[in-house]
C-alpha cells in the first residue's frame, strides 16, 4: 500500500544506519578499522503517473572509508621503519656490549694495558708491574672475548628471530588469503563484508611491518601480495617462505623447500634481520677480529723474542695451528729465517742457529718441527696440533736478538782478537763488516784503524785502534753497538763480521703458533693471556739482554702497540679501537635518526588516515542523533498513514 | 574537526617522545653526564675516547716521571753525600801531607780513611724502594763488591750492569732513573801514564789500558863487566845491583885499590874481595869481585845490567828490552797493560805509576790510605811526595763527582719541567674530556623544566579535547 512502503523503507534505512554507528562505535579503538557509512539512495517512483512521487530510499552500499593511494603509502613507508627499528634495537645491544662511555670498555682496557706496559718499563722487575700488565692483559682480552661471543650470540639470535619472523610471514599470508576466499565469495555473491576487508588489511599492515610487500587488489576483491617480487599470496593461495642458510655462513628468504635463497633483500624487520646477519654483525665481527689479532701480533711478535726474569727456555709448547700451510694460518707466517740461541748452562756457552722458512705455502707446523729438529740440543714436535719446542738436558733456548760477543766469521790472524757488546737499535737485521786497516800492534801502531761497513756494504765507522786506543776499551759503532779489540796485534785487510739482529723471527712463525708470546688466540673470541705468564708473571718478557734485565722488550712491545698497523689500514689499534667504538655510535644515531623519521611519517600518514577513516565518536554521535530522528519521523509517518487509512476504513 | 584518532596518535607521539627526552635529562642530571653512549654524539664519542686515550697515556708517563724522578733525587743526594765524604777525604790527605804529622801521626788518618772507604761503598749501593741506585739495568743486586785483606778494602768491584734503563716520561722523551755507577765514580779521560819513580822508565810511545794507580816493580837479574880488566859481580851482585842498562862505567884503579861507578865516590878494596859494595851518584850500587882483578889494571870498564818489569811485585816479570821505547807489561790481575818505554830505564826501583784520567773514587781512597799506611815502606820523603801526587787523583775523583752531580741536578731540572709541561697538557686534556662528557647541570635544568612543562601542556590538552563529547549534550 502507498504510503506503507515509504513508511518502511524510512524505518529500515534508518535502522540499518543506526547498526552502522552502533559498529563504528564498537570499533572505534579497533587497531586497522575503517569508519562504515550507509550508502542511502531515494528509491524512485511509479514512472507511468505523470505525478510520480519517489518511493522512500534504501540502503544500497556500506562503505568504508579507505583512501587506497595513503594506504600504499603507509604500506611502504612501514617496511622502512620495520628494518631501522630492528637493526636499531640490535645495535644498541651491540653499543650496550661494546661498552658504555662511562665505564671504557674496550677502550678503556686497551689504554689500561698500554698504560701498564709504560709503567711497567719504568721498573721492569717489579712484581707488582709486571702482575699490573698481566691483569690488564687479561681484563683486554676478556673484553675481546666478551665482544665477540656477545656478536656471535647476536647473529645466532639474529637468524632464530629471522626464522620466527618468516613463519609470522606465513601466518599472515595465510590469513590474507583465507580472507581473500570470503571476500572473492562475498564479491560473486554482490555483497561484501567491510569488517573482514578491515581484518585483511590489518593483516596486510603487520605483513608490511615484517617485509617490504605489494598489494594489488584484483578484479575480484582479492588481494594479492608480492614479495620481493615474487607471490606471496595469490587470491587463495599461499607461497610461504623460510629461511635457509647458505654455504658461506649468511642467510636468505627462500620459498619453502627452495635450494635457492635471497641474501640481499631488504625492507620490514626480517630485512633487517638479514642486514644484520649479512652485513652489520659480520662487518663488526671482521673488525674486532682484525683489532684483536693487531693488538696479539703487534705485543706478540715483540713477546717472543724476548726473555722475563724466569730466563731462557727448556721447553715452549705453542697454541692449536692445525696441519694447515702457514701462509693459511689465522696469522700468516712469510719466508724468512728464524735465530734462536742454544745455551750450554754449564758453562754458558751460546750457539746461535738458524731456522729457514723457505715456503710457506706448502711447509707445515710438521715442516717446521722438522727444521727446529736439526738443531743440535734441540727437538720438536707437533702434539695434538701444538708445535713443541724442548731442550735437551743441561741446555737452554731462547729467540733473544742479541748480539753475540764473539764475531760470527773472522778471518783475524794476528794476536788481537775482537768482542762485540751492546744492545742492537737498528730497525733491519744486518751483518756489519769490519775491516783492519794497516798491520801493527794495538794501541800502539799509529794509523791503525778498523773500518765498519754496514750490509748494504756503506761505511759506517772507522775505529781508530793505533796509538790513542787503549786495548779492551769498548768503541761505540752504530745504533747501540761497540767493538773492542783486544790487546795483540793485527794485519792489514783481514776482516771479522758479526751479526746484528732488529727481529729474530721475521717470519712471524713464533708469534702464529704462540711459543713464548703474551696472546694466545687467532680471533677476539679466542683471545687469552698465554698460560705459563698467567701462572707466573716472571715469564713475561721484559728484557732482550742475556743478563735477564732491563726493559727494552717492554719499551718494544709498547712502541709496537702503539704503532699504525698495516692490518688496519694504517690505524693504531687505540685508534682503531676509538672508530669502531664511534662508527658503531654512529649506526646507531643514525638508524634513530631514521626511525624517528620514519616514525614521523608514518605518523602523519595514519593521521590523515584516521582523519578521513577514523571513528570519531561525536560524528557518530551526531549521525546517532539524524538517524533516530529520521527512525521516529518515519514511524509517525507510519502512524500518519495507518490513522488515514483508518478514518478511509471507518468511511467505509 | 580532525578525527579523535588523529588527536589520540598525535597525543600518544608527543608524551612518548617527551617521555624519552625526560628519562634522558633526568640521566644526565643523575650521573651528571652528557654523553653515555657512542651514540649520545659519535663525533664527540670518538674525540671523548681519543682524549681519554691522551689522558691516561699522560698519566703513565707522569708515574714514571715521578719514579725516574724519586731515583733521581735520591741519587742525587748520595752523590752529595759521596762529595762530602770525599771533601773529609781530601781535609785529610792534605793534613797527612803536613810536615807536622809523623808516620805514627797518620795511622789515625789511614783508619778514618778506610771508614770513609768503607761508607763510600755503602752509599754506591745505595738501595731505593729496593732498588739499586747505582747498578744500571741490575737493579736487584748489590753493584760494588768489597774486597778485605786484615779488615781492610783491599780492592772495590763494579759488578753491576752497563746499561741504563731508559724509561718513558714524557712523548720522544727517555730519561734512566738508575745510574751506571762504573761511569758516575770513575773517571773516563785517559792521559798518557805518569811515572814518578826514578827507575828511568817512561812512558811507552803505544796507549796504555791499565787504569789509576799501578806500582811498577824495576828488578835487577844479572850485571856483566866488558873487557880483560878481571872484575867480576859480586857474591850479592844479582840481588843487591841495582843499576840496570848498558850506560854505565866502573873505573878501576887496580894499583891504588879503588872502584868507581859512574863517577861517583871511589871505594877502597883489598886484593882478593869478592863483593866490594860500590854506589853510584844517584843512588845506583853495584857488588863487585876483584878477587881476579889484573894488578896492573888502571881504566874504565863498561858494565850492563839486565832486568825485569813487573806490576805484581815481582810475582810475573817481563824481560827488559833496553832498546824497546814501547814494552807492555801486563798487570795479571786485570790483565791490562801498562806501555813502558825501557831505554831511560837505569835503576831498578818500584815506581809509582799513576794514569791520570782513568780513577775511580775508592782506588784513589786506597792508594792514599796506603801511602798514609805506607804499606810498602817508602822513605818519608817519598811517601810525603806521592801523596803529593795521590791527592791529584782525589781531585780528579771529586772533579767527576761535581760533574756527576751537574748531571743529575739537569736531569731533575728537566725532569721537573717536563712534568709541569705534562701536567698542564693532561689538565688541559681532562678539561677538554670534562667538557664533552659533563652534562651542563644549568641547561639540563633548564630543559628539563622545559619539557615538564611541555609534558603537562600535552596532558591537558589532550584530556581536554578527550573529554569533550556530543553524548554529555544528548538526552
Amino acid at each position: 500500500m502507498a504510503g506503507y512502503e515509504i513508511g518502511l523503507a524510512g524505518l529500515q534505512v534508518a535502522q540499518k544506519a543506526i547498526q552502522i554507528i552502533g559498529n563504528n562505535i564498537a570499533n572505534a579503538a579497533t587497531e586497522g578499522y575503517h569508519r562504515q557509512e550507509a550508502v542511502i539512495s531515494p528509491i524512485p517512483g511509479n514512472s507511468l503517473s505523470t505525478l510520480a512521487t519517489g518511493q522512500g530510499a534504501e540502503v544500497i552500499d556500506i562503505r568504508r572509508l579507505v583512501d587506497e593511494l595513503l594506504e600504499q603509502q603507509i604500506r611502504r613507508q612501514q617496511p622502512e621503519l620495520g628494518q631501522v627499528s630492528q637493526e636499531l634495537v640490535t645495535l644498541q645491544s651491540l653499543e650496550t656490549v661494546l661498552g658504555n662511555l662511562t665505564t671504557g670498555g674496550l677502550a678503556g682496557a686497551l689504554d689500561d694495558f698500554l698504560g701498564a706496559l709504560g709503567q711497567l718499563a719504568s721498573e721492569p722487575d717489579s712484581a707488582a708491574y709486571r702482575s699490573q700488565v698481566v691483569g690488564a692483559g687479561e681484563a683486554l682480552a676478556a673484553e675481546f672475548r666478551l665482544l665477540g661471543s656477545a656478536i656471535r650470540d647476536l647473529e645466532m639470535q639474529v637468524a632464530s628471530e629471522a626464522r620466527q619472523l618468516a613463519d609470522e610471514v606465513n601466518r599472515l599470508a595465510q590469513s590474507v588469503a583465507e580472507a581473500n576466499g570470503i571476500a572473492v565469495d562475498a564479491w560473486a555473491r554482490g555483497g561484501s563484508d567491510s569488517n573482514l576487508l578491515d581484518l585483511r588489511d590489518q593483516a596486510v599492515a603487520e605483513l608490511a611491518d615484517l617485509v617490504d610487500i605489494q598489494v594489488r587488489t584484483d578484479a575480484n576483491g582479492a588481494a594479492n601480495l608480492q614479495l620481493w617480487g615474487t607471490p606471496l599470496v595469490l587470491n587463495r593461495q599461499v607461497s610461504e617462505i623460510e629461511i635457509n642458510t647458505t654455504g658461506d655462513g649468511t642467510i636468505g628468504v627462500a620459498a619453502k623447500g627452495s635450494a635457492y635463497a635471497d641474501t640481499t633483500v631488504r625492507g620490514g624487520r626480517l630485512g633487517g634481520m638479514l642486514a644484520l646477519a649479512n652485513d652489520l654483525l659480520p662487518r663488526v665481527q671482521q673488525e674486532i677480529d682484525a683489532l684483536a689479532r693487531a693488538v696479539m701480533q703487534q705485543v706478540n711478535r715483540c713477546h717472543v723474542q724476548g726473555v722475563g726474569t724466569a730466563g731462557s727456555f727448556t721447553e715452549l709448547t705453542g697454541q692449536p695451528v692445525g696441519d694447515s700451510p702457514l701462509a693459511r694460518w689465522a696469522m700468516p707466517v712469510t719466508a724468512g729465517d728464524i735465530r734462536l740461541r742454544v745455551i750450554n748452562t754449564a758453562t754458558g756457552e751460546v750457539t746461535r742457529y738458524t731456522v729457514t722458512i723457505a715456503d710457506p705455502a706448502t711447509e707445515t707446523a710438521a715442516d717446521v718441527a722438522a727444521a727446529f729438529s736439526t738443531v743440535a740440543n734441540l727437538s720438536a714436535n707437533v702434539a695434538g696440533g701444538c708445535l713443541r719446542l724442548q731442550a735437551a738436558p743441561g741446555f737452554a733456548f731462547d729467540f733473544l736478538p742479541a748480539l753475540l760477543p764473539d764475531p760470527a766469521t773472522s778471518t783475524l790472524t794476528g794476536t788481537a782478537a775482537a768482542t762485540l757488546s751492546g744492545v742492537y737499535g737498528g730497525s733491519a737485521n744486518q751483518t756489519f763488516t769490519a775491516t783492519v786497516v794497516g798491520t801493527g800492534e794495538v794501541g800502539a801502531t799509529s794509523s791503525l784503524t778498523v773500518e765498519v761497513r754496514s750490509g748494504a756494504g756503506e761505511l759506517v765507522r772507522t775505529l781508530n785502534v793505533g796509538t790513542g786506543y787503549a786495548a779492551g776499551d769498548a768503541l761505540a759503532v752504530a745504533d747501540g753497538l761497540s767493538v773492542a779489540i783486544s790487546q795483540g796485534t793485527l794485519n792489514d785487510g783481514e776482516q771479522f763480521t758479526f751479526e746484528a739482529l732488529a727481529d729474530s723471527d721475521p717470519t712471524g712463525l713464533l708469534a702464529a703458533a704462540g711459543l713464548n708470546t703474551f696472546f694466545v688466540g687467532d680471533s677476539a673470541e679466542t683471545m687469552a693471556v698465554a698460560e705459563p705468564i698467567r701462572q707466573s708473571s716472571s715469564r713475561l718478557a721484559t728484557t732482550l739482554s742475556t743478563d735477564g734485565i732491563g726493559n727494552l722488550n717492554v719499551r718494544r712491545m709498547l712502541d709496537a702497540a702503539q704503532a699504525p698497523a698495516e692490518a688496519l689500514g694504517g690505524e693504531t689499534t687505540a685508534g682503531a679501537c676509538r672508530n669502531l667504538v664511534s662508527t658503531i655510535g654512529q649506526w646507531v644515531a643514525l638508524r634513530q635518526a631514521r626511525s624517528n623519521t620514519f616514525e614521523s611519517i608514518l605518523r602523519e600518514l595514519t593521521n590523515r588516515r584516521d582523519d578521513l577513516g577514523g571513528v570519531d565518536i561525536n560524528e557518530e554521535a551526531a549521525n546517532l542523533l539524524v538517524f533516530e530522528r529520521m527512525f521516529q519521523g518515519a514511524a509517525k509517518y507510519l502512524a500518519a498513514v495507518d490513522q488515514a487509512y483508518q478514518v478511509l476504513m471507518d468511511i467505509l | 574537526m580532525g578525527g579523535w584518532g588523529s588527536i589520540l596518535n598525535t597525543s600518544q607521539a608527543a608524551l612518548q617522545y617527551q617521555t624519552r627526552q625526560l628519562a634522558a635529562l633526568q640521566e644526565a642530571i643523575s650521573s651528571g653526564l652528557r654523553l653515555r653512549h657512542a651514540s649520545d654524539a659519535p663525533p664527540d664519542a670518538f674525540r671523548l675516547l681519543a682524549l681519554r686515550s691522551e689522558s691516561r697515556s699522560l698519566q703513565t708517563y707522569g708515574s714514571n716521571l715521578a719514579t725516574v724522578n724519586d731515583s733521581l733525587t735520591l741519587a742525587m743526594d748520595v752523590l752529595q753525600d759521596v762529595s762530602d765524604v770525599y771533601a773529609r777525604v781530601r781535609e785529610l790527605t792534605t793534613q797527612g801531607m803536613s810536615g807536622t804529622y809523623s808516620a805514627g801521626n797518620r795511622q789515625p788518618i789511614a783508619q778514618e780513611l778506610n771508614s770513609l772507604l768503607e761508607q763510600l761503598v755503602s752509599l754506591a749501593n745505595t738501595r731505593h724502594s729496593g732498588k739499586y741506585l747505582f747498578g744500571g739495568s741490575d737493579t736487584t743486586s748489590a753493584p760494588y763488591e768489597a774486597e778485605y785483606e786484615d779488615g781492610r778494602i783491599v780492592g772495590v768491584t763494579y759488578t753491576g750492569s752497563g746499561q741504563s734503563v731508559l724509561v718513558p716520561v714524557a712523548p720522544g722523551v727517555e730519561y734512566s732513573g738508575v745510574l751506571v755507577g762504573d761511569e758516575i765514580f770513575r773517571s773516563d779521560s785517559r792521559q798518557p801514564p805518569e811515572f814518578l819513580g826514578d827507575t828511568g822508565a817512561a812512558a811507552g810511545a803505544g796507549t796504555s789500558t791499565v787504569r789509576g794507580e799501578v806500582w811498577l816493580t824495576v828488578s835487577h837479574e844479572a850485571t856483566a863487566y866488558a873487557g880483560a880488566s878481571g872484575v867480576a859481580p859480586g857474591t850479592s851482585s844479582a840481588a843487591g845491583d841495582t843499576v840496570l842498562g848498558s850506560g854505565h862505567v866502573l873505573t878501576v884503579d887496580a894499583i891504588n885499590h879503588t872502584l868507581c861507578l859512574d863517577g861517583g865516590t871511589a871505594v877502597s878494596f883489598a886484593d882478593g874481595e869478592t863483593d866490594v859494595r860500590v854506589s853510584g851518584p844517584g843512588g845506583t850500587v853495584v857488588y863487585v869481585s876483584v878477587a881476579g882483578l889484573d894488578p896492573a889494571y888502571q881504566g874504565d870498564v863498561a858494565l850492563s845490567a839486565s832486568g825485569t818489569l813487573s806490576l805484581d811485585g815481582g810475582t810475573t816479570c817481563t824481560a827488559i828490552d833496553f832498546a824497546n821505547a814501547d814494552l807492555a807489561v801486563i798487570d795479571p790481575a786485570t790483565g791490562r797493560a801498562l806501555r813502558i818505554d825501557c831505554t831511560g830505564i837505569v835503576q831498578t826501583g818500584l815506581e809509582p805509576v799513576r794514569v791520570p784520567g782513568t780513577y775511580d773514587m775508592f782506588a784513589a781512597v786506597m792508594a792514599v790510605r796506603d801511602l798514609m799506611l805506607n804499606t810498602r815502606g817508602l822513605p818519608e820523603s817519598q811517601q810525603l811526595a806521592y801523596l803529593n801526587e795521590a791527592v791529584k787523583a782525589v781531585n780528579e775523583v771529586a772533579q767527576g763527582l761535581t760533574a756527576a752531580e751537574t748531571s743529575v741536578g739537569a736531569g731533575i731540572g728537566v725532569l721537573a719541567t717536563l712534568g709541569t709541561s705534562l701536567e698542564n697538557i693532561q689538565a688541559r686534556t681532562d678539561d677538554q674530556a670534562a667538557a664533552l662528557e659533563n652534562a651542563d647541570i644549568v641547561q639540563v635544568a633548564t630543559d628539563l623544566a622545559r619539557q615538564q612543562t611541555l609534558y603537562e601542556m600535552t596532558l591537558a590538552s589532550t584530556a581536554r579535547l578527550l573529554s569533550l563529547s556530543l553524548f554529555d549534550y544528548i538526552g
